[in-house]
């Protein structure tokens, strides 16, 4: 059987959490609860008859006082930056992680969410510069936990660009 | 080799150690379980083989080996809702891997990182309301850098007396625990008379009336949050007593007038700015009102006309302001202090 880490990064309460309930139990609350260290969950799925084992790591949200642990990161196939739709800071943050899991780790798949998309009334990101990360290579997909959309779709890519490398 | 008494290094063992549940896997540089001990079930380890390490502990995928490494992961929790420190390291060419039990960590760094995420998002979900209420007055505002406009406001400030003094004899899960019951009711009066919180520092809070649209005048609402905010700390502290519990008091001070007030800081950290004389004199009044006491400036009273019955005037100075202030009192007058 094949195991993959896969590791959730992003700034904190921009649904890393959530989109994992979502994917592994399909359950959605609108609470929020902080992330203390990071919570481990698995997922088998089956892809092009290959199953295949996701161990999925969510690691605490960044903030101002509390720095992404890069040893949480070790022995990743991929990982999700995860960015809240509403919070444009987030997305920031996120190409600033992207960078520094790059130098931690190498270059190994990853895929960018922007989360929230049922608040797409209350967005703030600057089309502008998605576009540009989308021109510089990057999948972007746009989520919601809450709905679920974009939520499988995004597993299942990240899954299947890990076992073409 | 530093030599200790043995009492010293029982205790130290206990405390870091052997209360924490520990338990340990020692696995080849192939990836091999070797062998393994402690309290493995309780972390939801358990029918372990000898053999490939492989899906035994899913958790050590892309872990091993660590060729020389070592790895801390603090506060790893899986399906099990146990946290657990993970200690990762290589002696006698094998690679080891501690677990210890991290529940106390977790949950203190829980109350603090909760508390400090909400009140970010809370700014920030104050900003935007704040975007939305200027927008609807000005045709086509910029969106990230609204300027600094004057308007009328009133200002409240509230502190929270004795809780530093409580905060040096408590563990900082108690303080923060205490902190937020209060804290909660004091931001929830502001939030229903639509108020904006504007600072919360230490002991101390500050809210804008004026921003956000409401049915009556500013200072009316105003006085309505601070009176609101007295009756939860009241019946918060009733409730404390009966539990023989520490008890704190708060005092409030409000003023009313042109202050300038806008967003400050770029996208990437916006905060609330309000800046003027009723800042600083609301922030006056409340130092000197006493306990349960609410204090207001003349501009707040002739404003407030509904809220008149609650107040009289007293005859008490203002130590930081030059020019006498008129200043009226829910407690009745009281000696100049």
């Amino acid at each position: 059987m094949i195991q993959k880490k896969v590791c959730m990064v992003g700034a904190f309460a921009t649904g890393k959490t959530s989109l994992v309930a979502r994917y592994v139990r399909s359950i959605y609350s609108a609470v929020y609860q902080t992330t203390v260290g990071v919570k481990i969950d698995k997922k088998v799925v089956q892809l092009n008859e290959q199953e295949l084992t996701l161990i999925l790591w969510d690691l605490h949200g960044e903030d101002d006082f509390q720095k992404l642990r890069l040893s949480y990161l070790r022995g990743s196939s991929g990982y999700f930056l995860v960015v809240d739709g509403t919070r444009q800071e987030t997305f920031d943050k996120a190409c600033i992680l992207q960078s520094q899991v790059e130098e931690a780790i190498g270059t190994i798949p990853f895929i960018l969410l922007l989360n929230k998309v049922d608040l797409k009334d209350n967005w703030e990101l600057d089309n502008a510069v998605v576009a540009e990360v989308r021109d510089r290579g990057w999948i972007v997909i746009e989520s919601s936990a809450k709905t679920g959309t974009g939520v499988e779709e995004a597993f299942m890519t990240l899954s299947q660009k890990m076992l073409e490398v | 080799m530093l030599t200790l008494p043995a009492p010293i290094l029982n205790y130290l063992l206990k405390t870091t150690f052997v209360d924490r549940a520990p338990a340990y896997l020692c696995v080849s540089q192939e990836g091999h379980l070797i062998h393994w001990g402690g309290h493995l079930s309780e972390y939801g380890i358990s029918d372990l083989q000898p053999g490939s390490i492989g899906t035994q502990v899913f958790f050590l995928e892309g872990l091993l080996p660590l060729n020389g490494a070592e790895l801390f992961l603090p506060c790893l929790k899986t399906d099990i809702g146990r946290s657990v420190d993970v200690y990762l390291f290589s002696a006698e060419s094998c690679d080891w891997v501690l677990l210890l039990d991290a529940t106390a960590d977790e949950q203190q760094r829980e109350l603090l990182q909760q508390y400090r995420n909400q009140l970010s998002l809370l700014q920030k979900d104050s900003i935007r309301q704040i975007e939305r209420s200027l927008r609807s007055s000005h045709p086509s505002p910029p969106r990230f850098t609204l300027p600094l406009e004057r308007k009328n406001l009133t200002i409240l400030a509230a502190e929270l007396r004795g809780l530093m003094s409580f905060s040096e004899q408590q563990t900082p899960d108690a303080v923060f625990r205490v902190f937020n019951l209060y804290l909660r009711t004091i931001i929830q009066a502001i939030a229903t008379e639509a108020g904006l919180v504007d600072r919360l520092l230490g002991e101390a809070i500050t809210a804008c009336f004026g921003v956000l649209p409401a049915t009556s005048p500013a200072p009316t609402h105003a006085i309505q949050a601070g009176l609101k905010i007295l009756t939860a700390v009241q019946q918060i502290n009733h409730l404390r007593q009966a539990r023989q519990q520490p008890t704190f008091e708060i005092g409030i001070g409000i003023a009313s007038g042109s202050t300038a007030f806008g967003i400050l800081g770029d996208r990437r950290h916006r905060v609330l700015g309000a800046i003027g004389y009723s800042v600083n004199l609301a922030t006056a009044l409340q130092q000197q009102a006493n306990p349960g006491e609410i204090l207001i400036d003349e501009n707040t009273f002739n404003q407030a006309t509904l809220m008149q019955q609650h107040f009289s005037a007293i005859d008490r100075s203002i130590l930081q302001f030059a020019q006498p202030v008129k200043i009226y009192s829910t407690s009745g007058g009281s000696s100049n202090e």
